[in-house]
């Protein structure tokens, strides 16, 4: 994964996808192009994005991972199998190498009710969101333009974190 | 558990499954409270999907909401508990028995427990949700009764999250007959896509389709309204009131009244309640009330589990009453133009308290029994005991020919079609707004879809059974999948701006959409032509139902008197010879008797419904 490193832009800050909370209205449909995308099922379960939805408040939070420049998930990975895209600076869990364990969604400060580091029972991996090579689908496809695909930046989630 | 492969592809799902259930296992007229009753919950092959407005359930039962006998139908709703069903590895839920005392479902990933509901009981429908959501988690999804369906209120919802409910024919009484309170699930199971790459092509090439029915022109989301189902994106939706502070107690509301508040709010320039008179008959209209108090009544409904159209059936008849100088009924003192004696009579409705118990049985039936406006209560009531809707009388503008449709319409129903039956009403929207009557690409728009080109045609009764045909085919496929009637199918193209609709030559929308979800999603090769012979063995399988209920041609004509009263916007009549041969011609399309309206063997065999022939046909 060396490689992948050297060329990445570390200057820059890494692009991210981030959630409009008065914008959304939980229609899921970013948790179904995910999981349609990456599993070829439709299911919300194993989607890499996921919103927060209450229905009688009718307040829905999109929440996917952040991107952190300081990737406190990678650096948790006893089996190195976590890398840093070339041309987004996602960080990207590389499923062969992983087995399993768990210490990134431990180790990752945003993973409330494990939204953002996931599990999948049947591969026995973890999943997180890769930004789709550059080209977030679930961006492209909600209908409501309720998420955006932009450069990380720590006051990306205050609203988030003051509903919250 | 049953393998729901039995049915399919061959019935596709929902609505075509449970009718097939209901033929082999609900016996004919039955009463809807008995325990052998079944009330199918299904969900369809997209249920759960990407495919846009696919988030809904259908539900189907004998309803004790139709007059003037209960017989099987359906009612569908939004939200997000079919596709949690689904994924709970269940395509559906047959209920059937009583229980002894007030139970509630919890299914998880599969596993079915029926837990007591004792403390459940009297709730509010908002108030089990939540404590539902409490007991099992945050992501639950549940679908419940509230008091009124306790109490057999004959138009009793299931009720699903802040709005969405299974609403107008009472199955909300049929799940309290069960002494079923609520069905809470909870899913991890994944939706398989056969081909889920072009699935995914489809769904972005049906996002750009997917407009609500009476738009052509692509606008972007409305601010401050709601996606009301899973995977919707189809830029309607309900205004949502957060925080709105309430009228009648000390608390606030939020809700997301979908077109239902517009009862409530009663402005004349909605159609609603306007004033009427004609032939004797003088409804008065509605003066209507603020926004608020609108808002509050339907979250109100939707709490108690009542169909929200309560006001709009019965608020005339209740001010005739008093015009007539009846001040009292069962001890009600009656004073329906202020909003605080609503307040408690839905209370009293929904609990069958005082005179509650009498108006539980809904308008037509207290009409009846009192002997008292019979003739208001059928204005409002046209038809099986369902409110009046896009009749252009009582309610909702389509002078003709739009009425001829609509009349056809409702006389093959089982109750008010128009839960999955807009198409042709929608596409009359265009023809006002953008003048279209006359142009040729309208006749054109006509031939293709229904094959003649004299739909929209005024003053003429020809062509207007080709629509009633098509849009009943569709129903039953789109309530089989299930989408949303507000979308599909998509009769009309959308555009990017006015000026492209106005310019187009050709305006004809996509109508395989439905057959190619379908195929991708299933890995059945499906064509148009193919699915609608699924939605015609649908339809014909339901007729098949209503046959053996006692249902007739000499039924189907009942809804003739009502359509005969002048339309509110054009003052013409339906003209009753005309009609009688346009439902000739509507029984001759579709393979039925001429005489008796019953479908015949020959029909029903060409379906493959080989079963029902012998069974309708055993005398002949």
């Amino acid at each position: 994964m060396e490689s992948f490193r050297t060329t990445v832009d570390l200057a820059s800050p890494p692009w991210v996808v981030v959630g409009d909370l008065e914008s959304c209205r939980g229609c899921g449909g970013c948790e179904l192009i995910c999981s349609l995308s990456h599993e070829g099922e439709c299911n919300p379960s194993v989607s890499r994005i996921s919103v927060k939805k209450d229905f009688f408040q009718i307040e829905f939070i999109p929440g996917t991972c952040r991107q952190c420049p300081d990737h406190p998930c990678m650096d948790a990975c006893p089996e190195e199998a976590i890398y840093i895209d070339a041309l987004t600076a996602a960080k990207v869990i590389e499923e062969s190498k992983c087995i399993g364990c768990g210490l990134c969604a431990s180790a990752c400060p945003f993973n409330q009710q494990g939204r953002t580091l996931r599990f999948h029972p049947e591969r026995k991996v973890y999943l997180k969101c890769d930004l789709c090579g550059g080209k977030p689908m679930c961006v492209e496809y909600c209908p409501r333009q309720a998420l955006k695909y932009v450069r990380w930046d720590p006051g990306l989630w205050k609203l988030e974190e003051e509903s919250t | 558990m049953e393998d729901i492969f039995r049915y399919v592809p061959e019935f596709v799902g929902g609505r075509g499954v449970a009718a097939r259930l209901a033929w082999n296992e609900i016996p004919p007229k039955i009463n809807p409270f008995s325990p052998e009753n079944m009330l199918i919950f299904m969900t369809g092959p997209l249920t759960g999907t990407l495919a846009p407005t696919s988030g809904r359930t259908i539900v189907c039962s004998v309803s004790p909401r139709i007059y003037p006998q209960p017989w099987y139908t359906r009612s569908t709703f939004g939200g997000y508990w079919g596709p949690e069903l689904k994924y709970a590895g269940l395509d559906g839920i047959v209920i059937q028995g009583k229980a002894a005392s007030p139970k509630y479902i919890w299914i998880e990933d599969g596993e079915v427990d029926i837990s007591n509901a004792k403390r459940l009981s009297g709730k509010g429908t908002y108030a089990t949700q939540k404590a539902l959501k409490k007991l099992h988690g945050d992501e639950v999804q549940v679908a419940c009764i509230g008091p009124a369906g306790e109490n057999l209120v004959r138009f009793a919802t299931i009720q699903h999250n802040l709005t969405n409910s299974a609403g107008q024919v009472g199955f909300g009484a049929v799940m309290g007959s069960k002494k079923l309170k609520a069905i809470a699930v909870r899913g991890t199971c994944g939706v398989k896509i056969a081909e889920p790459e072009r699935f995914l092509e489809l769904c972005r090439y049906v996002k750009r389709q997917a407009l609500p029915g009476y738009m052509a022109v692509r606008s972007s989301p409305r601010p401050g309204r709601i996606q009301c189902t899973h995977a919707c994106t189809a830029p309607c939706g309900a205004v949502i009131y957060r925080n709105l502070k309430s009228v009648f107690s000390d608390g606030v509301i939020n809700a997301t009244p979908l077109c239902n508040d517009c009862n409530w709010f009663g402005k004349p320039e909605n159609g609603l309640l306007v004033h009427y008179e004609a032939d004797g008959l003088k409804v008065k209209g509605w003066p209507g009330w603020d926004k608020p108090i609108a808002v509050e009544f339907t979250s109100l409904c939707e709490d108690l589990g009542l169909c929200t159209w309560v006001l709009q059936t019965m608020a005339p008849w209740l001010i005739k009453c008093v015009d007539d100088g009846i001040r009292e009924i069962e001890g009600l003192r009656l004073d329906p133009l202020v909003a605080e004696w609503w307040w408690k009579f839905l209370h009293m409705i929904a609990r069958r308290e005082g005179a509650g118990e009498i108006f539980a049985e809904d308008l037509i039936r207290v009409a009846e029994k009192l002997d008292l406006n019979l003739g208001i209560a059928r204005f409002q009531m046209p038809a099986w005991g369902a409110p009046a809707h896009r009749d252009s009388r009582q309610n909702d503008r389509h002078p003709s020919p739009g009425y001829i449709v609509t009349a056809l319409q409702w006389a093959m129903a089982s109750r008010d079609p128009f839960n999955s039956e807009h198409s042709y009403t929608l596409l009359q929207h265009y023809v006002d707004e953008y003048n279209l009557g006359k142009e040729p690409r309208l006749r054109k728009l006509s031939l293709k879809l229904y094959g003649t080109d004299k739909a929209f045609d005024r003053d003429t009764y020809e062509g207007k059974a080709q629509p009633v045909v098509f849009s009943g085919n569709r129903s039953c496929v789109k309530d089989s999948l299930l989408l949303c009637d507000w979308v599909f199918p998509r009769l009309i193209a959308s555009f990017e701006a006015d000026r492209d609709f106005k310019e187009a030559d050709d305006i004809a929308g996509d109508t395989s959409i439905e057959s190619c979800l379908f195929s991708a999603a299933t890995g059945v090769s499906w064509t148009e032509d193919e699915l609608d012979k699924a939605g015609e063995r649908i339809y014909n399988l339901e007729r098949a139902i209503l046959v053996r209920s006692g249902r007739s041609r000499r039924m189907d004509e009942t809804v003739i008197p009502h359509f005969k009263l002048p339309d509110k916007y054009d003052g013409t009549r339906l003209d009753e010879e005309r009609f009688r041969k346009l439902m000739d011609e509507f029984y001759r399309l579709r393979g039925w008797d001429q005489e008796t309206g019953i479908p015949t063997r020959r029909k029903l065999e060409e379906l493959g419904l080989w079963d029902v022939a012998a069974s309708i046909h055993q005398d002949s």
